[in-house]
This record gives C-alpha cells, structure tokens and sequence, in this order.
C-alpha cells in the first residue's frame, strides 16, 4: 500500500474524531446554556458570597513627636477544619492532647468538655470549628500554633487564623475625646471599625485604608482563600498634641475639678501663630471620677453663655467705633443698676461698688455695670451696629473644626423675636449668647496674634508609611479683626487685669500672663438661672510681650464655695502657663544644645511590660527597639500619668516635682523659694526633702534624675 | 492550491493567518482575562501581562520566520537524537532536585538562572521528534516498523514515566502524541491495542494504589481524586463552587453573543481564568458563536497540516507535522473539554492564546517546523529542486504517487 494514503487516511480517521469531540463540545455549550439555568443562577450569587473583604490595618494617631496616642492592635481567633485531610489522618492520635493543651490555655472547660465537642465537631466534618473561645493576642497564638495537629500548619493542620484589630489607646486617656472614638458596629464592638467622633471621625477617609479583596476558592476539594488585592494600610495622623504640654494641662485641671467637685472642665492649649491646639482636655465627672466623657472644648454640650470673657468682645466693638476710648470715663455707681426693668449687678456690689471707672479700669475690675452702661450709651439707637461687628469678627459662625459635633455659637439679632429690650444690656456682659470654649480661645488667640484670627486645628499631616502625604497648613479665618490701635487698647486692657484686677493672683516673677476672668451663672432650661451653679473661666495668652501660647481654661459649676474665674479658672491657667513657659525653655535649651542627640530619639513609649513594649515596637516598624537595653524602671514612669497630689503647691510646703522634667522641678522648687541642686539625667526621681513638708526659703533641696 | 508565496510569511499562508487570528484573540483575552492576576502580581499594573504577551508573540513569530526562512527541515531530524538525551537529562534532574526538596511549587519547572521553563515542554518537542525521525526511517518491512516501534515506545515510556511525576495530564497529552503518530505511521494495530491495555492498567493500577497506599506520591492522589470527581461528581459542589463550576458559570453568562471584550467578571473568582480555562472566558467574553470559531481555528490548523502532510515528499516531515499538529490540537480540545466541562479539570494551556512564557516558545517552535514543512513542500513543487541549504544524505524515504 501506498505510505502517503495509508499516512493520509489515518489521519482522517483522527480528524473524524476531533471534529465528533468538537461537536460534543458544542452539543454541552449549549447546553450548559439552555439547561439548568437556576443552578448557574446560584452560583453567580454565591460568586458575591465568596468574596471575603481583607480588612486594611487601621492608620495610627500620632502625637505631634510621634508618639502614638490611638492604635489597631491585632487580635486573633483560630478555626480548625475538621475535614481536612491531614487533619483526618492524625485526629484520632492526636484529639486527646489538643483537648488537653486548650483546657491548660483557656481553663474556661475541663479537658473532656473540649474533647467532646472537638469529636461532635469532627463526626459532623466541621470545616471551621472554632478553637478560641476569646481573642487571643499575638504571644498567645505563637503558642497555640505549636499545639498538636495544629502545628502542621495551615494544610497538614487545618489550622485558619482570622485576625481582627482592637483599637487601643496606649496612653490612656489623654485627650482621648479629641483623639475620638470608632462605633461599635451592629454586633455591639468588633464589627463597626469606622472612625465615629474626633480625629478618628474627622479623618476616616486617611485612616482607613484601602479594602483588599479576597476569594474563597475550592482548589481539588480545599476551601482556600485567596488574597486577590492586598488590602492598604491606613496612614497615620499626625496630631498637634504635645505629649508633655497635654500631661501640664490634663494633671492641672484634673487636680483643680478633684479640689472643686465641679460638673466638668476643659482646657485647650493653642499655638499662638500656628493655630495649632497643642493640648486639649476634657474631663466630666461620672460616677465620682474625672474621666475624658465628652468633648466639652468644642461640642455642643461645652456651648455656654461665656460670661465675662465676652466684654472683650464688646469692648472691642465700642473701641473700633471709635465711641469710647480706653480712658473714657462711666460711673458704675454702686454696683447695681436699673436697666428697663431689670437690674444688674456687679459681682462685688456688696462692697459698695466702685463709682466712676475708666474703661480700662471696668474691665480689669470685670464690672458688669459698666459695660453694660458702655454699650447701650453707644448702641442703643444702633443695636444692630453692634452685632454686626461682632458677626464681622467671624464669631457667629462655627469654626468649621474637621471634628464633627462642634457647638454652634449663638447670638441674637435685633429685629428677632426673642430680641428683647433689655438683651443688648445682657449682651454686652456675655449673657444671651453661646460660645464654645475653643470659639472664644479662637478670639483670644486672635488678639494676641496681631489680629489675625487663625483656625484652630488639631493635625499638622498626614503620612503614609512615615511618607508625608498632606501637610494642614494654618488657615485665616479673618487676616485682621479689628484696627492695630483698637488691638493694642485690648491687649493693654487684657495685661491690665492680670497687673490690677480679677485676674491679679496668676501674677509671676517670670514672664507676665494677659488675660480676663468669667463669671457666668449657669442658665438651666428655660427657668433662668440658678443660685449657686457658675461656670468659671479663664483664657488668655502668655507671655504677653511676645505671646506664643493662648489658653483657656473652663470649670463648670465647681462646689465649695469658689466659684470666680479669677480662683477656680485662674489656679488652673497659672500652672499651666508656667509650667508650659518652663518646658518651652527646656525646649529651647535642649535644641541649643544636644541637637546630635535627635537621630537616636525613639517614640516616647509608656508603661507597660516589656514584652508588649517589644511587640507595639515591632508592629510599629520600630526594629531598633529590640537591640537597646530597657532599663528595669521603663516599666513604668509613675508620676507621668499620675495627678500631682493636690497639696503640691500649697504655700508652706514642699512641692511634690517626682516625675517632672528637671528643668519644669527647677522651676516649681525655685519658685516656691528653694535652692536646687541636681544631679543625673531623666526624669525626677527622689527629692531630698519629703513633698509636703515644712518649707524653710534659702533652703537647699537635692533632687535626684533617673 | 495556487498562494502566491510572501516574501517573508513563507510556508501555508492560511496557517499564518490562522496564527495572526489566535494572536489576535490572544492580546484581548489575556488582557481581561489577567485584570485580577495583574493585582497580584505586578501591582495592579493592568497593562504588564499585556506587555509582556505582546513581547512572547512577537518573540514566537520572531522564531517561526527564522526557522522558515533559515533552517532545513532535515536539521531537525539529525537534532532529534540529541534532543532527546537532553530532555531525558533535564527531566532527570528536574525530577531529582524535587524529591531533594530543592525545587519550589510543582516541581515542573526548571530554573536555570538565566530562563527557566518546564522540561516538559522541550521533552514534548524533542520526543515528537525523534519518534517522526524513527518512523520515517523504518517504512520499509513490517520487521523495520516492528523495530520503530520498541524504539519509541521504550523512549515515550521513559519520558511521560518522568513527567508524570509532576504532571499527569502533560504526560497523557503526550502518550497520546505518540499514539496517535504510531498509527498514522502504519505500526500494526495489535501493537498499539497491547499499548492500550497496558496503559488502562496502569491507571487502574495507580487508582486502585492511590487507596491503599497514602504514602504513596502526590499526583497519584490528586488524578484518583480528579476521575473520582469526574464521575461522582464533586463533593464539595454542594457546599460551593468549584473551578468548573466557575467555567461553566462563564459559558453560561456569555450566551451566544458574549458580554462584549473585559466584561468578563468570573474570570475574576478563577485561580487560572488567564491559562487552563481560558476557553470558558473567551466564551463569556465574545460568546458562544466566537468561542465555535476558534475550536475550529484548531480545526482548521489540523486540516492544513493533513493537506501539507499529504503534499509532504519525504516521510520525516510527514511525520513530524502529524506529530506536532496532534499534539497542539490535542492539547486545545483538553483546553477546551476542560472548560466546558467534557473533560474532567485539568491544566493545559490553550495553545497560541494563554498567557505563556516559555512554553510559548517552544509552541512557536512546533509551528516553526510545520510552516518549514509546508514552505519546503512548496519550494518542490514549484522547482523541483532539493532544498538549498544544507546538503544531508536523507535518512528516511520518499513517498510514492
């Protein structure tokens, strides 16, 4: 036979068949489409049921050096499929000491409960029977991964890990309102993990990261899952906070609402030039406790009648009219006058009132009388010439704080219904309007940054893996409030009150405080006011020569009898100030001097043990932190997150300066008219005379660092 | 058939536009198909694999125009000899480094510092060779085919023994290669029914050993639980979803005009959307009458080959087109069963349009050989003049009107 046929008509017979396998293939296509249709149907739905969304880790929030102050700390559950195939093959040798390693774990269930429902679980080929029966941390499931049959791993042991972040703020609560909080889901905590209230609120969208995604697959009989798309890490959000200046807050207004029992109080620190809110503290009382309940600085709740502190405002107003001058004089009589009907009190009319005033003088003696007679003299054919100014300064607005919740000022216009006959009287002193403590900070701030009425703001950037991705710049609310002549009037006016009037006791040696004191009777409901319930406030800015911080502070309805700014708001402003003012000169110093020392600087890490401190470092990318020796005591630094004992500055004693800084104890022991001698580095950690014992002056005091 | 011959594009024109046609489709697919492959392993970069297909194409045309224009289709018949020790050696070595734990994965591929590629594939190449060289000299007496026959299948025993190890259904491609050139290179028929038994033993053997011995190697376990699913159904196709089930969720959501180029979203839930189901996706994509035309593209391809094999003069190039041609047909009808569910799941990759590296190469190399023949089929023809490049003695015979 031919070869070329017989090769030829072989291969037909070959082709014969593929076109037949051809037309099987068409014949199942078509099928597959015109048959069974409901099962393809579920399964494209079931496609959406297998996508399983990879959650990014949550960015951190940072205190302005780096310090973090919230993070996303991974916890984890470990499943068991029961129908893998390693795991078959070994089960039965190996269920009994599994059960025995959990019951020694978890020692919630003898070893024969956990071996009972592991082989209930494995008869019914459980593909993911749950091992943990809470959250175990990281340390912990390096452990349980060495427990049998699960240290085959993954396929030999059948071992899932599902990892699920906490949020925890390693420093407890400092400015924990400001830094927020993230909702706690449908199932009442893990499951929400969105950013709710404060930064973590305002800045979701940089937080949050990217969702990554991931299919569950059945590969030759095993369920995998695959990571599709690696899920982005959150950034990190830099805050403004300064760790050192917000501990001086929060511990000195702690210790004052501790010595008043007052409702709540709030303190907010601000860079002058910058805006820049370098600590911010809110602290309510619940159940006896200060804790950090609510964000009094800046939400609705903190939105008061601001009492005095307000007449700078209208004073100011008067003042740009050119209606008055600082030198003007008003007779405020005794102390009490009859305006429409309603009368008004000075704060000290008992005393007999101070009679004829300059401007000046009315209001570094805070005397209600006088301002009110200073504004309805000027305003009142024109009401509506003062409240313009006043929307002019930007007041009536909200800030416009990133933060969700802020409080929204209040103020009347004449010509509204509530507008009444005697409201600009009320007005003038601070009564019949709202402002939030961080709004009329945000004027203080104004007057002591040469006009300019910058906003406030809590992020200086954003980075991405230490990348710096958006950098907040200050914003200008209003380049120039009011004219240069009528701020220099406020200015002297608001040094005048800590040189003559209310606010005479924050008076120092070192550098000169400019402020003013408030008074406000706190209105409840709509019944007026009640007897005995004030919110105290003090804001001002310091030094007043050259002023790089404003501050106020606010103590709602204290106990005991104190209840004037000048003695409840003003103790708090006073310690703060200083000791802010002595911390900025160590600053200063310590950039004069060791700058080489900035490479080795390492995030200030607080409390805690060792091993957690190691870990928080490593998940932090923090690798050197392994290699340096830790000091027995980095355990913890007691007196940092401690209040200073409420006797610390008592006249007479000894101050208490354990834990502080060197040169912030320098300061407070000289100050209380001690000779200092230092010795070592760090922080303080013995003094050679006991906290609260006989103060002799000229005395010399030996203070250990370490 | 009258073609005025290209310049260039020697060899059966109706070939290269059938390769243009599968590059085509190529590009397209591999474009969409890769969108979730392309997140996970260059970074989102959607258009990398498209780039780096685009370069394989080019590289296997590259390849193809210089063995048509350069090469005598009588080197590979001297190369076939040494070609096959080399496979034998790599596969070999492959095989050793693997049970030394010293290779990554499956085992399948060889890294060789500068390229890395599957053994198998040269193996392929090489064994089609060497049994169309063997063939091809041993038509003479039924004692001679006789001879061609202990030759080949003692050789194909040795490589598809080896590359079962790591791939059975490579292996079981290329057994049947080389049944298949047996038979249409005249061995008698009770040979080949003996090879038949025997082999149907042999997977009855392993099947049966996958139970009885769990220790025994891993592929035995994974084709016993492959048939097992095949014809019982897979177990876990009540609990969710498997591959196939996901190929034929393709098939079904494209009906018959398909849901247009990158709309394909099932492709994204496949682990191998872009490789061996890459034919489900075309379906979904372009529809039921695009994905009947290019199974008969493959159709096509073979039915030219028998035509060049029939204009063949001399009995090697016969021989190693049907082998080659067998083999890349072969291979598609896998793709293809697969995807449609005909055949039970297995990895073959549609030849010519699958996201390839390597293995493209050596695709390009087989197409190479068959465009060689038929360029030197038609250079006889129109000169009747032996081919001008090297001057062989012929080894093997010619083939009579």
């Amino acid at each position: 036979m031919d070869i070329r046929k017989a090769i030829v008509s072989r291969i037909a017979i070959i082709y014969f068949f593929l076109l037949l396998f051809g037309l099987v293939v068409i014949f199942k296509m078509v099928s597959v489409q015109k048959i069974k249709n409901e099962r393809w149907e579920q399964i494209a739905k079931n496609l959406e049921e297998n996508t399983v969304i990879v959650k990014p880790n949550r960015g951190n929030i940072c205190a302005g050096d780096g310090s973090v102050l919230a993070t996303s700390v991974p916890g984890y559950y470990v499943r068991i499929d029961l129908a893998a195939e390693g795991v078959k093959r070994v089960f039965r040798d190996e269920n009994d000491s599994l059960a025995h390693y959990l019951a020694n774990f978890f020692r919630d269930m003898p070893k024969s409960e956990y071996k009972r429902r592991l082989n209930e679980a494995y008869k019914s080929g459980n593909r993911g029977f749950m091992l943990t029966p809470r959250k175990v941390d990281y340390q912990e499931l390096q452990k349980i991964k060495k427990f049998p049959i699960l240290r085959r791993g993954r396929f030999g042991g059948g071992m899932l890990i599902e990892q699920e972040n906490k949020r925890v703020n390693p420093l407890g609560t400092l400015a924990l309102r400001t830094i927020g909080d993230l909702n706690k889901g449908a199932y009442g905590g893990v499951h929400g993990h969105i950013g709710y209230t404060g930064l973590e609120g305002a800045y979701e969208q940089y937080l949050k990261g990217v969702d990554g995604i991931s299919y569950r697959e059945n590969l030759s009989g095993r369920w995998i899952t695959r990571i599709e798309i690696e899920p982005q890490n959150g950034m990190d959000v830099i805050t403004t906070i300064d760790l050192k200046l917000q501990d001086i807050a929060e511990s000195a207004l702690m210790k004052q609402l501790q010595a008043t029992g007052a409702d709540w109080g709030t303190t907010i620190l601000m860079e002058v030039k910058t805006g820049e809110v370098k600590a911010v503290s809110n602290l309510g009382k619940e159940n006896g406790i200060y804790v950090e309940n609510y964000n009094y600085a800046l939400g609705h709740a903190g939105c008061y009648e601001p009492g005095s502190t307000f007449k700078l405002i209208s004073l100011m107003v008067a003042l740009e009219d050119g209606l008055i001058d600082t030198s003007t004089v008003f007779n405020t009589g005794n102390g009490v006058w009859k305006y429409k009907g309603r009368t008004i009190y000075d704060s000290d009319y008992r005393y007999g009132g101070h009679g004829e005033m300059t401007v000046k003088q009315i209001f570094e003696k805070s005397s209600n009388v006088g301002v009110a007679k200073i504004i309805t003299s000027c305003y009142e054919n024109k009401p509506k010439d003062y409240v313009n100014r006043i929307y002019n300064f930007g007041l009536n607005k909200p800030l416009g704080l990133e933060i969700q919740g802020e409080g929204k000022p209040f103020f009347k216009y004449p010509g509204d219904n509530d507008w009444w006959g005697t409201t600009l009287a009320w007005m003038s002193y601070g009564y019949e309007t709202k402002m939030t403590p961080l709004q009329i900070l945000t004027f203080y701030n104004a007057v002591a940054n040469d006009g300019s009425m910058v906003k406030p703001r809590f992020v200086k950037e954003i980075r991405d893996n230490g990348v710096l991705v958006r950098q907040v710049k200050t914003e200008v609310l209003n380049p120039m409030i009011v004219s240069k002549e009528t701020l220099g009037k406020a200015k002297k006016m608001l040094e005048g009150v800590c040189e003559y009037g209310t606010g005479r006791s924050l008076r120092n040696e070192w550098f000169r405080i400019a402020g003013k004191t408030g008074t406000a009777q706190i209105a409840v409901g709509v019944g007026g006011y009640q007897k005995g319930m004030y919110l105290a406030s003090f804001v001002g800015y310091f030094p007043a020569d050259d002023p790089q911080y404003s501050l106020i502070v606010t103590v709602n309805n204290p106990r005991g009898g104190l209840y004037y700014g000048g003695s409840v708001a003003g103790p708090v402003f006073s310690e703060i100030a200083e000791r802010v003012y002595a911390s900025r000169q160590l600053h200063e110093n310590e950039q004069e001097q060791d700058d080489d020392e900035e490479k080795y600087s390492l995030p200030e890490i607080k409390k805690g043990n060792v091993e957690n401190i190691y870990r928080v470092a490593n998940e932090l990318g923090i690798k050197d932190l392994s290699g340096l020796p830790l000091l027995s005591d980095s355990k913890v630094k007691k007196a940092d997150r401690q209040n200073i004992p409420a006797d610390n500055s008592v006249m007479g004693k000894v101050p208490d300066v354990r834990g502080m800084g060197p040169s912030e104890a320098v300061f407070m022991l000289e100050k209380a008219g001690l000779r200092v001698r230092l010795q070592g580095t760090g922080k303080v950690k013995t003094q050679s005379q006991e906290p609260g014992s006989k103060l002799v002056r000229g005395s010399y005091i030996y203070v250990k660092l370490g | 058939m009258e073609i005025t011959q290209s310049k260039i594009f020697k060899g059966d024109r109706v070939l290269w536009i059938v390769l243009m046609l599968l590059s085509l489709l190529s590009l397209l697919i591999v474009y969409s198909s890769t969108g979730a492959l392309a997140y996970r392993q260059a970074s989102g970069n959607t258009w990398y694999f498209l780039i780096r297909q685009v370069f394989f194409l080019g590289a296997g045309f590259g390849l193809m125009l210089v063995m048509v224009n350069f090469l005598s289709v009588r080197i590979y018949s001297v190369l076939a000899n040494l070609l096959i020790y080399i496979s034998i050696g790599l596969l070999l070595v492959t095989t050793i480094l693997k049970f030394a734990g010293l290779l990554q994965g499956t085992g399948r591929t060889l890294d060789l510092g500068f390229i890395s590629f599957q053994p198998a594939e040269l193996a392929k190449i090489s064994l089609i060779m060497y049994t169309a060289r063997v063939l091809g000299k041993n038509q003479g007496t039924r004692g001679q085919l006789k001879k061609a026959f202990i030759k080949i299948i003692s050789h194909t025993v040795v490589i598809c023994g080896l590359i079962f190890l790591s791939n059975f259904s490579t292996a079981a491609l290329l057994f049947a290669t080389i049944f298949t050139m047996m038979f249409a290179g005249r061995i008698s028929l009770k040979y080949l029914f003996i090879v038949i038994l025997l082999g149907m033993t042999i997977v009855a053997g392993a099947y049966i050993a996958a139970d009885r011995f769990p220790d025994a190697p891993a592929r035995i376990h994974t084709v016993k639980g492959r048939i097992d699913r095949f014809i019982k159904g897979d177990p876990n196709s009540e609990k969710g979803i498997t591959q196939a089930d996901y190929a034929k969720l393709a098939i079904y959501e494209g009906g018959i005009f398909g849901k247009g180029p990158g709309h394909s979203n099932v492709s994204n839930y496949m682990a191998s959307a872009y490789n061996d189901f890459i034919f489900a996706i075309i379906v979904e994509e372009y529809g039921l009458i695009i994905g009947i035309m290019v199974m008969f593209l493959y159709l096509i391809f073979f039915f030219r080959s028998v035509v060049i094999v029939r204009r063949a003069t001399r009995t090697f190039p016969a021989f190693l087109v049907t082998g080659l041609t067998v083999l890349l047909v072969y291979q598609a009808m896998i793709n293809i069963g697969v995807s449609t569910g005909v055949l039970p799941v297995t990895g073959q990759p549609l030849p010519w349009i699958s996201l390839g590296g390597s293995s493209l190469l050596f695709t390009s190399v087989a197409f190479g050989c068959i465009l060689s023949v038929s360029y030197q089929n038609q250079i006889n023809r129109e000169t009747q003049k032996p081919a001008v490049q090297v001057n062989m003695p012929d080894e093997d015979y010619e083939m009579h009107k």
